[in-house]
């Protein structure tokens, strides 16, 4: 399961979606080409978790992860 | 002695609580502290150069943990800081409203004012919170997000 916060949230329209993808860099690419333009940018600066953790490998695989969280660029304080 | 130890009182929350910036101080006091410093973030009414008529904040699940670990961790490089609390509001804010407050008592000043700037400005990096502000003309956008 994928969940969008934020700005992710309001480009995909939806809080949660079942998403397909073998990796990172997978999931990525079909998050924007199923939610465009907007959304393609919001990716471009979001940080992803994997199950809580943090990623940074595009070629990670999803095999063993249950839930992916986007994250756009923090703006507390 | 140091007290750059894991036993320095710290209380740090993500809620949709109303802070209360006074409270956040007198939790800080110590007889041994010379000093107490606090901050506190205000939702203002305008932002580059926009008028802002209404805010509000969003925290991932984890935000109050990782609030908690940024508070910590930036404590290791605070020897001399005695207590900290810091507290972080979610959801619908006005304008004028306490959005974030750290208070830091330590014996002296200079210890407390070192160690609430860097806790302000590792929380704000670090912690996950997001910021929705709407513009008079109706416009709105995340902060910090295209």
């Amino acid at each position: 399961m994928v969940r969008y916060f934020a700005a992710a949230r309001a480009a995909a329209g939806v809080a949660t979606e079942q998403v397909a993808a073998a990796t990172v860099e997978d999931l990525v690419r079909t998050i924007c080409e199923a939610h465009g333009a907007r959304m393609t940018s919001v990716m471009a600066v979001a940080s992803l978790l994997l199950d809580g953790r943090v990623v940074h490998e595009p070629t990670r695989s999803l095999l063993d992860v249950d839930c992916v969280d986007v994250l756009p660029p923090f703006a507390g304080g | 002695m140091t007290t750059h130890d894991i036993r320095v009182p710290v209380a740090s929350s993500v809620s949709f609580e109303v802070i209360d910036p006074v409270r956040a101080l007198r939790f800080v006091e110590r007889a041994a502290a010379g000093a107490g410093v606090l901050f506190v973030g205000v939702v203002r009414d305008h932002d580059h150069g926009r008028p802002v008529t209404s805010l509000e904040y969003l925290a991932h699940p984890s935000a109050g943990d990782v609030l908690a670990a940024t508070v910590r961790q930036t404590l290791l490089g605070h020897p001399g800081v005695l207590a900290v609390q810091a507290q972080h509001r979610t959801g619908p804010l006005r304008i004028g409203e306490p959005a974030f407050v750290v208070a830091v008592a330590s014996a002296h000043r200079g210890a407390a004012f070192a160690a609430c700037e860097d806790i302000v400005e590792q929380a704000k990096a670090s912690v996950p919170i997001w910021k929705r502000q709407v513009f008079t003309d109706g416009t709105e956008e995340w902060v910090n997000c295209p």
